[in-house]
């Protein structure tokens, strides 16, 4: 705790070391920020920004081993702030209450030759956000439920939710592929 | 039991269940075909997002720009001190929140951190001559600052830093084989005692007023050294 350093009971990190948590961590942000915007150059001006916030409020970061979820949840308040300026982004499919229970097929050893990889990229860039999100946070950094309720600043059970929505969906969407796959190779026989 | 929810069969993977949810659904799992082949289905997804989606990046430019951003905003707060936005009445007055504030000390350990031991902090200016490093400074803070000149240290550099958002001047020394940093934190308060702080980071900083500004040096002396160390720094300024 960098708190126990300070004079006066103080708080926070300084800009060095907020640079270095920053710097130590790019890749990692910029893939986040990447898979929130899908623009590689937009991705990069999205982290800046966040680590210009983040310098502003290096206070409030209590603990450095809470830095990578802190930066994480402060880039996605850029990304929200700015996706709000340029569209109407009112309808979140939370509202519906219904989670989907994809089929269990087989899908097994397409999957582990890879052969959807393409598949799976589009299916996961047609979630909603907030479930690519939570998804992306838990398989690629394998953040907990919480350190995922804390970057997505929503609550524990949310989290629960939107992965299994996010999971069915793309089952869904794999099991479509598959049929409609098989089926096209059906109709050149 | 009936079959798990998807969500649960979900949260369960993630190895997120409470314990006795988790019990009931991998003894589910046992007797259960379908939900064994949800659950390898499931696995399998979570593979195939990841390698869909874990292409490294190239940050070589994102870190290149977030170390500029640092080195604008210090660049912006030195361009300030410069313009001499903290008038020395001012100075006065703000000085004590700022020496009481929060990321102060650790911040000033910090810069001393830096410049001796990582070398992420360069010297502004090296010289072993007081009146060369004065030279750098002047124009560059709005009083005319004094370089102590203690028989028994040797002057290394100096360099401005920013501390708490504003720009202080560090004289860098080597006595008895020790580096020891010498801030000058701007005009002191009236009235103000000397005090120390051992165990920042592993330093001691103390704080003495001369010649009315107040100094601040980061050392690795145990407290009642480094109180003498500074007494001795100060002097020649007294």
């Amino acid at each position: 705790m960098i708190a126990e350093a300070s004079w006066d009971g103080g708080l926070g990190v300084t800009e060095k070391e907020l640079l270095t948590l920053a710097t130590s961590a790019a890749n990692r942000l910029k893939r986040f920020a990447y898979h929130l915007c899908g623009d590689a150059d937009v991705a990069e001006d999205l982290v800046q920004e966040g680590f210009l916030r983040a310098l502003a409020r290096r206070a409030q970061l209590r603990d450095t081993s809470r830095a990578l979820p802190w930066l994480l949840m402060i880039v996605r308040r850029v990304f929200l702030e700015n996706r709000r300026k340029t569209q109407r982004h009112l309808q979140l499919i939370e509202g519906d209450e219904t989670l989907m229970d994809p089929p269990v097929g087989n899908l097994e050893e397409e999957m582990f030759r890879g052969a959807l990889s393409e598949e799976v990229a589009d299916a996961l860039a047609a979630l909603p956000e907030e479930w690519r999100t939570c998804l992306l946070l838990r398989e690629l950094d394998e953040f907990s439920y919480e350190e995922i309720a804390e970057i997505v600043e929503c609550p524990v059970g949310t989290v629960r939710s939107r992965l299994a929505r996010a999971r069915a969906q793309l089952l869904v969407s794999l099991h479509t592929f598959a049929a409609d796959r098989g089926a096209s190779r059906g109709g050149r026989r | 039991m009936s079959c798990p929810s998807f969500e649960s069969l979900s949260a369960e993977l993630d190895g997120e269940l409470a314990e006795l949810e988790r019990e009931a659904v991998r003894s589910h799992l046992d007797g259960c075909d379908k939900c064994r082949a949800r659950r390898t289905e499931l696995l399998l997804l979570g593979s195939a997002v990841r390698n869909a989606s874990a292409a490294p990046f190239d940050s070589k430019e994102l870190k290149a720009r977030l170390m500029a951003t640092v080195q604008k905003r210090r660049r912006a707060s030195a361009f300030r001190v410069a313009l001499g936005v903290a008038a020395a009445a001012a100075l006065v007055a703000l000085l004590v929140p700022v020496l009481g504030g929060k990321d102060v000390v650790t911040e000033l350990v910090g810069d001393h951190l830096g410049t001796t031991v990582t070398g992420e902090e360069p010297f502004d200016v090296v010289s072993n001559d007081p009146n060369v490093v004065e030279r750098w400074f002047d124009g560059k803070l709005d009083y005319k600052l004094r370089i102590p000149r203690p028989p028994a240290a040797r002057l290394l550099g100096g360099r401005l830093c920013n501390v708490g958002g504003r720009q202080f001047p560090l004289a860098s020394y080597e006595r008895e084989g020790r580096r020891i940093s010498l801030f000058a934190m701007g005009t002191a308060a009236r009235g103000r005692e000397g005090d120390c702080k051992e165990g920042v980071r592993g330093f001691t900083v103390c704080r003495q007023a001369a010649d009315g500004i107040d100094y601040m040096l980061v050392s690795d002396y145990p407290r009642s050294e480094a109180k003498r160390v500074l007494t001795a720094v100060l002097s020649d300024l007294r």
